[in-house]
């Protein structure tokens, strides 16, 4: 009997696929793209359990063939591995912002603090503010940042801000507001949610959907009434005095 | 032909959960939100479709391995000798196993298909299989970094969710006495040495090394198991990348279709549950807490990748039931943690 199994050749022609398409991520640094930092370390570890299986694979090509006929969904795997490749080539559109929507970890306005305007509670606070006295918003403890602004807001009001971010805007948003969102991916690309700040500026209209901003102003806080729970809640507002328009950074994601 | 009818089956159920995808885009219409099927579409279906399968093949693959494990080197005596006689001992156990497998969904399906071939009951083996993924200790390590101003949503999940898995587990048992092997027969069972085929009078003349048995089991396992997670990836990204957040929100305060709402959002969206936490966040404000408890719970127990597993490897009358269970007892279970909540019991 001829010594050559089609079977086992597909297998590993699909093992070898997967773990040439991780390495090319891997080594690309595309990863990113799809998967939070922290996850990385497991594609690392699968990258090489997938090589393992690939040599195995190989290995046995030359025996003989099993009587049983080769599955169907050989091809299901092939059109992945196309797609991952094709995938990998674009990267994500900010449209899909519009469909998760922006989720805000706004405090709700209860009696005592809508009428506090002094600081509040100091004992959790982490701090945000750079050299200079202004809130800084970078890459790094981007989500630390919007958390503490949102929580301790009074501690900021009045204090300049830097945030970078692409530009937000629902239907509903009076003709100055909008907001300066970025992508936060906990684990993965489908876990992605949008975080941001609201700003004020007059030439809001001037301002293309999804294109990418620097925003400068002041901090100042709004009461937001949600119109599904009927809860009122404050959120930081930015009260712009200068944007710039800046290239789209090649790190589009937040990773916690 | 139980084979043949099963697949038509798989197919038929596709077909229609992928209809049911389709559709939600038009009811969305009608309620006046956006769509567009433009290249956008096919970008952002490409990157989540990709991204799942990323972040879900490194378990796939433990999973695969370990199933591999338990097949050489665990036997059916061992298990046997383990397994209390006390059938709420044995669900009780099986549930908080859960908290040293730190295993994900994706894994936990061949471990458990392993496992009752090796002969632990069927009851316990579900328990074990709906218990893990959430009694995780990554998982709750993520809900209370997710949840970190409602730390007692932790609770919610880990303590319904055991409530959960353990009742079914026993539902499972009580109708299970009698049946035969849940498991599908698969024709081509690689299990037994024979083969059919002639490869096989080659194994049975030759040593057989354990690292090589180890390598075939757990790629036949991983291929076995990828393609579920293929069909359940593109189903879910379509969701993901067509429909609105926002067209779902208006039943949010509703006790119970809340509840309906957020389970089926939690099964098509398939999310991984070391994630689903923050996701499940985004609802706090618009859905009522047993609503986020139910998402939190039926997540890692049922999602399309998960069920499409599940009618690949165990017999398709004990999925439908299966499903049924879970989704009763959730739904049950969550109106009961909005009962308690409306109390003030639970905050």
């Amino acid at each position: 009997m001829k010594r050559f199994n089609i079977d086992r050749l597909l297998g590993f022609i699909v093992f070898l696929g997967f773990s040439l398409y991780f390495y090319y991520l891997l080594s690309t640094g595309k990863i990113n793209m799809f998967i939070s930092t922290r996850m990385i370390k497991y594609t690392k570890a699968s990258l090489i359990g997938l090589c393992l299986l690939t040599f195995y694979q190989f290995t046995k090509i030359f025996t003989i063939k099993d009587r049983i006929p080769i599955s169907k969904s050989y091809i299901l795997l092939f059109i992945t591995i196309a797609i991952g490749f094709s995938a990998s080539q674009k990267g994500i559109n900010i449209d899909i912002a519009y469909k998760k929507g922006v989720s805000t970890n706004a405090v709700k306005v209860t009696q005592t603090n809508v009428s506090q305007t002094t600081s509040s509670n100091t004992e959790n606070e982490i701090p945000i503010l750079n050299n200079k006295g202004e809130v800084e918003f970078s890459d790094k403890n981007y989500a630390n940042s919007l958390y503490e602004l949102e929580e301790n807001l009074n501690n900021y009001k009045g204090k300049k801000i830097n945030i970078i971010g692409f530009v937000y805007r629902e239907d509903d948003f009076k003709s100055d507001e909008f907001v300066v969102a970025r992508m936060i991916m906990s684990c993965c690309a489908a876990d992605a949610q949008v975080g941001g700040v609201m700003c004020n500026w007059t030439n809001t209209a001037s301002l293309q959907k999804d294109e990418w901003i620097s925003v400068e102003g002041t901090v100042d806080s709004m009461v937001h009434k949600d119109q599904e729970s009927d809860d009122s809640l404050i959120l930081p507002v930015i009260k712009v005095s200068k944007i710039e328009n800046i290239k789209k950074p090649d790190q589009i994601y937040i990773y916690p | 032909m139980e084979v043949r009818s099963n697949s038509k089956f798989k197919i038929r159920f596709i077909l229609i959960m992928f209809f049911l995808i389709i559709l939600t885009p038009f009811l969305s219409i009608f309620m006046q939100y956006k769509i567009s099927f433009d290249f956008s579409f096919i970008q952002n279906f490409n990157t989540i479709f990709i991204s799942i399968i990323l972040e879900a093949i490194p378990f796939i693959l433990l999973g695969a391995f370990i199933s591999a494990l338990i097949q050489e080197f665990v036997s059916e005596q061992l298990i046997a000798k383990i397994i209390p006689k006390n059938k709420f001992l044995g669900l009780l156990g099986a549930a908080f196993l859960g908290i040293i497998f730190p295993v994900c969904e994706c894994a936990i399906i061949p471990i458990t298909k392993r496992l009752i071939k090796k002969g632990v009951p069927t009851g316990i083996a579900v328990t074990f299989m709906l218990s893990v993924p959430i009694v995780n200790p990554i998982v709750l390590l993520s809900t209370y970094y997710a949840f970190y101003d409602r730390p007692s949503m932790v609770l919610i999940r880990g303590g319904f969710g055991l409530l959960v898995a353990v009742i079914v587990g026993f539902l499972v048992t009580c109708v299970e006495i009698g049946n035969s092997m849940p498991i599908k027969d698969d024709r081509f069972d690689l299990d037994d040495k024979c083969y059919c085929g002639c490869d096989s009078y080659n194994d049975l003349y030759n040593k057989h090394s354990k690292v090589k048995s180890l390598l075939e089991h757990t790629s036949k396992e991983f291929m076995n198991i990828i393609k579920y997670l293929i069909f359940g990836a593109a189903l879910s990204s379509i969701f993901q990348t067509l429909v609105p957040k926002q067209s779902i929100a208006f039943l949010g305060h509703n006790q119970v279709l809340s509840v309906i709402i957020l389970m089926l959002l939690a099964f098509v969206l398939s999310v991984c549950s070391e994630a689903d936490a923050f996701i499940a966040r985004t609802f706090l404000g618009q859905f009522t807490i047993g609503a986020v408890g139910a998402f939190l719970i039926l997540g890692p127990m049922l999602d399309i990748k998960n069920t499409l597993m599940l009618f690949g490897n165990f017999k398709r009358g004990l999925v439908i039931r299966l499903i049924i269970y879970i989704a009763l007892i959730t739904i049950s279970v969550s109106c009961l943690v909005n009962t308690l909540a409306m109390r003030g019991v639970i905050r």
